[in-house]
């Protein structure tokens, strides 16, 4: 085994993450350089170092801020809802919106189907407000998410 | 019948808040510190704490409660920290153009210094480590904080990072180099 590949496997061999294989070749190199027996122990020395970082303390109020934050976010998401809701009593297919609601609601897993008579679809969303437009990453920044009525279907 | 649906709905909503709220109580500590040593000082790591909940609540249905919350949290975390330390890159570059600098390259790697100088008014002495962390590469910084600060395994951090175990691998080993480095460079490990 060369220096320039045992030192790729260092940090994982010092991290008892090489395979068996893997790590008998990297600990049979090392014992006869004394190079990488160096940066070995030096690899050793930050993973200690940063184990050994002291666990910080939130400042005070964190929790009620935090919670603050979450509440403020519920409360928006339910202020966008009731536009859509009142929507439906003044809407003539509300018939069939209801029947749709009811059937998503009783399945929350599965989506409504296409209705025919094309009711208004901020009710169908007001249901399904959980629903995004397909490949968008919710958990990444870099996509936009977007309410699946923006046209994602 | 619409309103016993609705008054169901908002119950149903607020039981969600409510478990939310528990588990964000339980984590929130641990998942201050991680946010910390990504960010580099209090009042980053408060900002960056408060968008990983609520974004976490945002898509709180998706949660799959079979597993850890934290490695959950920590996966949105990790996307808002890297989004964010490219854009603040990109922003440095863009202003550098528009001043009519040519150092464009310069700027393809991350700057240490500034980065660094910024953290350093805020960490104490006895944290070089801190000041280390804050300089590295944003990619590196992470996978290291959650291997070693938070004893996460290679697996596990190529779950939080959405990559593969062998970046996660090229990853920590390139970040505890840079750590390495920089720290040689301030005069080693201070203790
Ligand atoms: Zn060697």
């Amino acid at each position: 085994m060369t220096c320039v590949r045992a030192g790729q496997g260092l940090s994982a061999y010092v991290d008892g993450e090489l395979s068996g294989r893997e790590a008998l070749a990297v600990r049979a190199h090392v014992a006869q350089c004394p190079q990488c027996a160096a940066e070995r122990d030096r690899l050793i020395e930050i993973k200690q170092a940063l184990e050994a970082m002291p666990s910080l303390e939130p400042p005070p109020g964190l929790e009620a801020r935090l919670k603050a934050a979450v509440r403020a976010e519920a409360a928006t998401r339910r202020q966008t809802r009731v536009p859509a809701l009142a929507g439906i009593g003044a809407c003539a297919v509300a018939g069939a919106a209801l029947a749709m609601i009811a059937l998503a609601n009783a399945d929350p897993s599965r989506r409504p189907l296409a209705p025919v008579s094309q009711p208004p679809i901020a009710a169908v969303d007001s249901v399904a407000d959980q629903a995004y437009v397909i490949g968008s990453d919710p958990l990444g920044g870099a996509t936009p998410v977007l309410p699946a009525s923006f046209g994602g279907r | 019948m619409l309103s016993t649906w609705v008054k169901g709905l908002v119950r149903e909503r607020e039981d969600r808040t409510a478990l939310f709220e528990r588990l964000m109580g339980d984590t929130q500590r641990q998942a201050y510190n991680m946010a910390y040593r990504m960010a580099g000082n209090a009042s980053d790591a408060e900002d960056l704490l408060q968008e990983t909940y609520v974004r976490a609540f945002r898509f709180f249905h998706r949660y799959d409660e079979a597993l850890p919350f934290t490695s959950w949290l920590y996966r949105i975390m990790t996307n808002i920290q890297i989004d964010s330390a490219r854009r603040k890159s990109r922003l440095k570059t863009v202003s550098l153009d528009a001043a009519g600098h040519d150092e464009s390259r310069a700027w393809e790697f991350p700057d240490p210094e500034a980065k660094a100088d910024a953290a350093l008014m805020e960490a104490t002495l006895a944290e070089p480590l801190q000041v280390g962390l804050s300089a590295m590469t944003p990619e590196f910084r992470t996978a290291v904080v959650l291997a070693d600060i938070e004893g996460l395994s290679y697996e596990e951090v190529a779950e939080a990072m959405d990559t593969s175990v062998g970046t996660v691998r090229s990853r920590i080993h390139r970040g505890r180099k840079q750590l390495r480095c920089f720290l040689e460079r301030q005069g080693g490990l201070a203790q």
